[in-house]
């Protein structure tokens, strides 16, 4: 705001707190008036009531002169009060109405100096105006009062019939000589309504240069926020993005370590129905011999001839031995199916389709199809001992999320078990359990534990402490997120130096008791 | 429709010029002239002497007059309004007069009026003066004889017996404060002057019959 704009809106503010004065003061002689008119009505019914003739009496002109004189007096303020509140002319009218009044009253009070203080006070009062000018014309009502009064009826004032020319002034010098002084109020209390009109003016002038940098500040930081929010979105695709990523990259890691694990099996059933194959055309000759033994167009050949046949067959086919391998074989077939069914089922379980509701699963099942999806982690540097509940409840999660959280905390057990124990193999304990509102999932290696430096940025992205290309940085802060985030649990980690590394997640049995929203 | 008053705040911010509308002006100026008229006639009225006649030169033994001291009579209506001027102003009198002053007032009664008529309220405070001393008066008969026809007429005697003064003690109708009444009883105590004097005296009419009107201007 530049000086003259200052100055312009000074001056309507000195002029609004102007105008709330006048009104205000206006609204309060308005009042005024009806308890003068009430209060010269009263004085001149106490003080002079009837005026007497002997023992008969009338009513004391004093009474018709409160209520006429009075009521007129009051009667126009009033009216230019309601209706022209605020202007020169109103308060002036009213400053002359004041004096009247006070003219009135001296008369109904017979005079009394004290009366008298009716004027001074009005003055006073008038002065609430903070305007020097209602003062003038109420002081010329006093004097030209005086001076008539001097001129014509000397003895209602000075209480003689001739008075030296002077005392015709001196009650008009007493009213100036305060006028004087109200006078220098209003123009010091105008010089402070200016100042404060400058002041507020500034403040103003202030607050909108205030007002327009916050605007522009906020302007700012609600793009920022639009930014982030925008980045948020971004960084949480992008990590969905990664989580399905890594989710990839296991399977395609577990991938090599299935295919073994499926290729063992596979192999010896091969080798297996391979022998037994092999060997059925052996069966198949003795078979054969059997049924030419019992054909009644071969020739004839006696019972020692047939014994003697029947054993030689057999111990070419190496009976015994067949009789004790083919079952094994068998039983080894059944067992390498039932092993790579087992591992289809788990891959079939752990590979569940992702979903996004949630759904009750059982998580003791989830855990055991997960550690044998990743043996070829953890086999051959840990073994697995698993302590599930089987009493634990169906527990409301996305499966999928789960099994890979699972995951990463067995192959991070591993690899921790790897890095200590390079000779022996160390050991992993998987346990589960559960309370009243949530299912504790515990996963603890006697690995080297975690530095007390590094634990507070396990779960934070891309930290990791093995070899360049062993690992992301991302198993830790991908579990974590899957657990808290989308899961709404907790994942704590408790851990050791030297001595191991406990895991532990805690999901909600019920979502639904715990407010979680979806992921 | 009503006519506005023009109102616009001063680029000063000192106050407001108003230009009242013509009918608002005409009112005003007729509400000064009347209020003014009115007051007049209040001023004026306060200023109508009542009536007085000059008091008899030579009085009879019932009136209580001091050989050694002035002796001023006053005759009141105690139910007028105008009592209780003349009364502040004899005490105001009696204090400047350095006991050269007796006084004794004749207190109004009109007769066959029950005891509970008249207030006694205004006598109060001067009937607890030693040089002050009252009786009732009834139907004005004392007061008529000193010629006080008008609540708060006093007549001053000397101690030979002789009215020096006669008249109001006040300068309009129940109005206190300086008079020429008061100045004129105060000539006479300290300086002894012997020129009888008069003055006017506002009040009510004691003895309330018009017959009895005497001004002193046609007594003189």
């Amino acid at each position: 705001m530049d000086r003259p704009e200052l100055q312009k809106r000074e001056h309507e503010i000195l002029n609004e707190q102007f105008a709330h004065v006048y009104r205000h003061t206006d609204k309060m002689f308005a009042w005024l008036m009806v308890l003068q008119f009430v209060a010269g009505v009263v004085m001149a019914i106490v003080l002079s009531p009837r005026t007497w003739q002997g023992a008969n009496s009338n009513t004391h002109i004093h009474v018709f002169a409160a209520l006429t004189i009075g009521s007129l007096l009051a009667a126009l303020p009033i009216y230019l009060v309601w209706r022209h509140s605020g202007t020169l002319f109103t308060r002036t009218i009213i400053g002359i109405s004041q004096v009247l009044f006070s003219a009135l009253f001296i008369h109904l009070s017979g005079g009394r100096i004290e009366t008298h203080f009716h004027v001074f006070g009005s003055l006073a009062f008038l002065s609430l105006y903070r305007d020097w000018k209602v003062l003038i014309l109420p002081t010329v009502v006093v004097a030209i009062d005086h001076l008539v009064r001097a001129l014509f009826w000397p003895q209602s004032v000075f209480g003689i019939l001739s008075s030296a020319p002077w005392r015709a002034v001196e009650h008009a010098g007493w009213v100036i000589f305060e006028d004087v002084f109200l006078v220098y109020g209003c123009t010091r209390a105008t010089q402070e309504m200016r100042a404060i009109a400058h002041n507020q003016a500034r403040l103003e002038s202030m607050n909108a240069v205030i007002e327009r940098e916050v605007e522009s500040r906020t302007r700012e930081l609600s793009d920022r926020t639009d930014a982030l929010q925008s980045e948020i979105i971004e960084r949480k695709i992008l990590q969905d993005q990664l989580l399905q990523a890594q989710k990839l990259e296991s399977i395609g890691q577990l991938a090599a370590g299935i295919a073994h694990e499926i290729n063992t099996p596979s192999q010896y059933v091969s080798d297996n129905t391979r022998f037994v194959r092999d060997q059925f055309d052996e069966i198949l000759a003795v078979i054969d011999r059997y049924a030419e033994q019992i054909d009644p167009d071969a020739p004839a050949m006696s019972w020692q001839e047939r014994v003697t046949d029947i054993r030689a067959t057999l111990e070419r086919l190496d009976y015994d031995f067949l009789k004790k391998e083919i079952p094994l074989a068998l039983e080894q077939s059944l067992e390498g199916i039932n092993r790579i069914t087992k591992i289809v089922s788990a891959m079939k379980d752990f590979s569940h389709p992702g979903s996004i509701d949630f759904e009750m699963a059982d998580i003791n099942r989830a855990i055991r199809s997960t550690v044998v999806v990743c043996s070829n982690k953890w086999k051959q540097y840990a073994d697995i001992e698993m302590d599930l509940d089987e009493q634990m409840p169906a527990v409301s999660c996305l499966l999928a999320e789960f099994n890979q959280a699972v995951l990463n905390l067995i192959t991070n057990s591993a690899d921790a078990i790897a890095e200590k124990h390079s000779e022996s193999k160390g050991l992993i304990t998987i346990k589960t359990a559960f309370t009243s509102e949530n299912a504790e999932i515990t996963v603890h290696d006697n690995g080297g534990g975690i530095p007390t430096s590094i634990k507070d940025k396990i779960f934070d992205p891309f930290f990791t402490t093995k070899e360049v290309g062993k690992g992301t940085g991302q198993g830790l802060c991908i579990s974590r997120d899957i657990v808290v985030t989308k899961l709404g649990g907790e994942m704590l980690c408790e851990s050791i130096e030297g001595e191991g590394t406990t895991f532990t997640i805690k999901l909600p049995i019920d979502r639904k008791s715990h407010g979680v929203a979806a992921a | 429709m009503m006519h506005q008053l023009r109102t616009s705040y001063s680029s000063t911010g000192s106050g407001v010029k108003a230009d009242a509308s013509f009918k608002v002006t005409l009112l005003s100026i007729g509400w000064g002239a009347a209020v003014a008229l009115l007051l007049l006639i209040l001023i004026k009225y306060n200023q109508i002497p009542g009536a007085i006649a000059k008091p008899p030169a030579i009085l009879d033994d019932s009136f209580p007059l001091d050989d050694s001291r002035y002796t001023l009579f006053i005759a009141v209506h105690p139910k007028c309004p105008c009592t209780s001027a003349s009364l502040y102003e004899l005490e105001r009198l009696i204090a400047r007069s350095h006991d050269s002053l007796v006084v004794h007032a004749y207190v109004y009664r009109p007769s066959g009026q029950p005891s509970g008529w008249i207030d006694l309220e205004p006598l109060a405070s001067l009937a607890m003066l030693d040089s002050v001393s009252w009786e009732w008066d009834v139907d004005g008969k004392a007061a008529q004889k000193l010629g006080s026809l008008t609540s708060g007429s006093v007549v001053l005697y000397g101690p030979d017996g002789q009215p020096l003064y006669w008249g109001g003690i006040t300068s309009a109708r129940g109005h206190a404060g300086d008079n020429a009444g008061s100045d004129s009883i105060l000539q006479v105590l300290r300086h002894g002057t012997v020129r009888p004097s008069t003055g006017p005296v506002y009040g009510c009419e004691l003895i309330g019959s018009a017959k009895l009107r005497i001004t002193t201007e046609n007594k003189e």
